[in-house]
């Protein structure tokens, strides 16, 4: 037990201060207000306890299911969750290889057109549920979170992870797959047109799928993906090939192209976009060939 | 939500925090480089993480930014301190650090962090609607806000040397080179900024780090510069088993914190430095404790605060590199992802928290046994070395330029804080919408 002469430590720096110094005479600090450091231990302890109550909650969080009817046009851009049942699945092939998987969701209740709603998912979503076929029974009862789209004539969920579609209850109807209930919404046919017949009328040819044949390479920069082609022959006038993934051809091969034919407004000059999964857009003709 | 889940969540949170750990040792590495490279190593394996949920791999990184915002700053602290030369300029806990405090000034920024985890995780789930609102409010004057700020930045540059010179001429230098070169670095920074945002230097397939080289070598670099040619002795630190400070001055500095924590969070392009010089000046906060407890909270708030604001049902904000990241794989959408996020981070804090005291001692004595100048020499290759994996060549040469940058106020003892001009100027002039306008007026559109 320390005695009224007995030299004090700083507990603070662990200096020897005289025993009547209540402030350590080498770094400043205050030798009786202090703070134990057991304040840490105390407050780790209370994260653990918000954190067993946030477990808690989040194992048994009861979400607050909006009606399908009460989904209107006042409700537009909102974001909801639905509880509902499966009553169909279309799977729709767009044009470009793109799918949109449509699950029409029936509210708990009584069976009405209002107490119906259409679920979508688009891109990447849509991919990853086709990656799961067998996921969806007809009849399944699901837990949907998803943005509303509603306005003069129209009403949908969009979703934006395909996670966000959740099975509470298997129902027994029929499998639904991506061999199964796949419709094909007719496919956009590609147009042909030269590079020429593209640039002279380009608001014709906006935003569509075009094959373009025989072109020219006439640059491939090293460090930029996109390379420029012209009509085989002739070295203007010249257009962007943006997005191929592939090898890209040599300056001078000639290439047959199919992408979308869009105007790029930040740099102003129109391109045509090919999808990164389309190994197939850029095809490298034989040598004589026109067709 | 299945407790499996939960968790398999809090073991890979935990993971994460481990990894911090490491990763902390490096003084001047910052957590969002951290987590690119991560999602390099991921995009690289990613048939592997693809077969994981989401939901973990997201759990994963906020171990990452929870463990790395309570940790970093310790072995920055004990491995770059300054040398004498810059008396006039020191903060606290280099102060604490030559007194034999530096334990003491890492557990005080401790209590900071764990006055913000609190908040984060006892607090914002009550209050979502509130920022929510808050947010609301904010949005369509965040660049005049920003302008203030860097007015502020610019009002509050003062001369830091005491000497008065004998003729005219060395008074009249004694009075502006250290705010001229303040100034200079500001108006600097702005370009150097606005060309980074414009134009995409480096390869395009790693334009998503295009600010990292940027980062690095304007703050990174140059404190282990300095510290590979610092002439500093760190004097034997003692252990302390209470802090110098009243309950008022947690109170104080937890609130000063707070102030400038959510602010950073809430306003894009603020960082936590001039954030706090702005919240200490609001509340009236004196001291070095209540300085260094702010500093801890404000951290932890913009790090974690920032990144919960991307999961919070009401705000659904993607703020800073790591929400963007996570934001690549994973969409936040319902209330109970929300929940268990905060209870990761309480976990999380929870762990780093129980490191905190073992990290710093560790740091003090490997500081007291391995001499700093190798560890900062070793950082500086490392992230360089890193540099020129994500960016190559290209950002390799673009970090040069702004070490050169980074280096002024270290030979001229003007503040740092002028080289975040680098964001604060590009983004408030874009969110003014005259960004494109001023790029061009430089030649860099």
């Amino acid at each position: 037990m320390p005695t009224a002469d007995a030299p004090l430590f700083c507990p603070s720096c662990g200096k020897e201060n005289p025993a009547d110094h209540k402030v350590c005479r080498f770094c400043g600090a205050s030798i009786v207000r202090r703070i134990s450091l057991k304040i840490v231990p105390i407050g780790v302890v209370l994260l653990l306890a918000i954190a067993a109550a946030h477990f808690h909650w989040a194992a048994n969080y009861a979400p607050d299911y909006a009606p399908i009817p009460s989904l209107t046009a006042e409700r537009n851009f909102e974001r909801v969750r639905v509880k509902g049942r499966v009553a169909d699945v279309q799977i729709v092939r767009e044009a470009y290889d793109h799918h949109q998987v449509r699950i029409e969701l029936e509210g708990e209740g009584e069976r009405s057109p209002d107490n119906r709603i259409s679920v979508r998912l688009e891109g990447e979503p849509a991919n990853d549920f086709l990656a799961n076929p067998g996921l969806l029974n007809r009849g399944d009862l699901v837990d949907v979170a998803a943005a509303l789209y509603a306005g003069a004539g129209y009403r949908h969920l969009s979703v934006s992870s395909a996670q966000f579609i959740r099975v509470l209850e298997k129902g027994s109807g029929p499998v639904v797959g991506a061999g199964e209930a796949e419709t094909r919404a007719p496919a956009a046919p590609a147009v042909r047109a030269t590079v020429a017949d593209l640039l002279a009328d380009p608001e014709k040819y906006r935003d569509q799928v075009v094959v373009a044949r025989p072109l020219e390479v006439v640059e491939t920069p090293a460090a930029l993906p996109f390379f420029r082609v012209a009509d085989a022959g002739r070295p203007e006038p010249q257009l962007v090939v943006i997005g191929f993934k592939g090898a890209v051809p040599a300056v001078g091969a000639r290439i047959s192209v199919r992408g979308k034919f869009t105007f790029y407004e930040k740099k102003g000059y129109w391109e045509l976009q090919v999808r990164d999964w389309d190994q197939g857009a850029v095809i490298v003709l034989p040598d004589g060939a026109s067709e | 939500m299945d407790i499996v889940i939960i968790l398999t969540c809090c073991c890979a949170a935990l993971i994460g925090v481990a990894i911090a750990s490491v990763f902390s040792l490096i003084p001047g590495l910052h957590i969002y480089n951290v987590i690119a490279f991560t999602m390099m190593i991921a995009f690289a394996a990613i048939d592997v993480f693809k077969t994981l949920d989401p939901l973990i791999t997201t759990c994963f990184i906020m171990g990452l930014v929870v463990g790395f915002s309570v940790l970093f700053t310790v072995s920055s602290q004990f491995f770059q301190p300054c040398d004498d030369s810059y008396r006039s300029m020191m903060l606290p806990h280099e102060r604490f650090l030559f007194e034999g405090r530096g334990y003491e000034a890492a557990m005080l920024s401790g209590i900071g962090s764990l006055c913000a985890l609190l908040l984060i995780s006892g607090l914002f789930p009550f209050v979502t609607g509130a920022i929510g609102v808050l947010r609301q409010l904010i949005r369509p004057h965040i660049y005049w806000i920003l302008g203030l700020v860097s007015l502020f930045v610019l009002m509050s540059e003062w001369p830091k040397d005491h000497g008065v010179g004998k003729t005219t001429g060395q008074r009249f230098a004694d009075a502006w080179v250290q705010l001229g070169m303040g100034l200079f670095v500001f108006v600097a920074a702005s370009i150097l900024g606005l060309f980074v945002f414009c134009n995409t230097v480096i390869p395009v397939d790693n334009a998503f780090q295009s600010l990292m080289p940027v980062f690095i070598g304007l703050f990174a670099i140059p404190s282990q510069i300095m510290a590979v040619i610092a002439h500093a002795r760190i004097p034997k630190q003692h252990f302390a088993a209470s802090v110098d400070c009243s309950p008022q001055d947690i109170a104080r500095g937890a609130m000063t914190g707070t102030v400038g924590g959510m602010f950073s969070s809430l306003t894009p392009g603020l960082t936590p430095g001039p954030a706090l010089l702005m919240s200490a000046h609001a509340t009236a906060s004196s001291g070095e404790q209540q300085f260094i407890i702010g500093g801890g909270t404000a951290r932890v708030l913009y790090y974690i605060g920032a990144l919960v604001l991307f999961f919070m049902p009401d705000v659904y904000m993607r703020r800073g590199g790591a929400a963007i990241n996570i934001s690549l794989f994973f969409v936040p959408e319902t209330a109970e992802q929300y929940f268990l996020i905060s209870g990761i981070i309480a976990v999380a804090g929870a762990a780093s928290l129980l490191l905190l005291g073992g990290y710093s001692r560790f740091c003090a004595r490997v500081a007291e046994k391995i001499d700093f100048r190798w560890i900062s020499l070793g950082g500086a290759l490392l992230l360089s070395a890193m540099v020129w994996y994500v960016t190559s060549w290209q950002g390799l040469a673009l970090m040069g330029v702004a070490t050169a940058l980074g280096l002024v106020p270290n030979f001229w003892h003007t503040r740092r804080i002028p080289l975040l001009a680098v964001l604060l100027v590009p983004v408030c002039l874009n969110m003014a919408g005259v960004g494109n306008d001023v790029a061009g007026w430089l030649g860099f559109r």
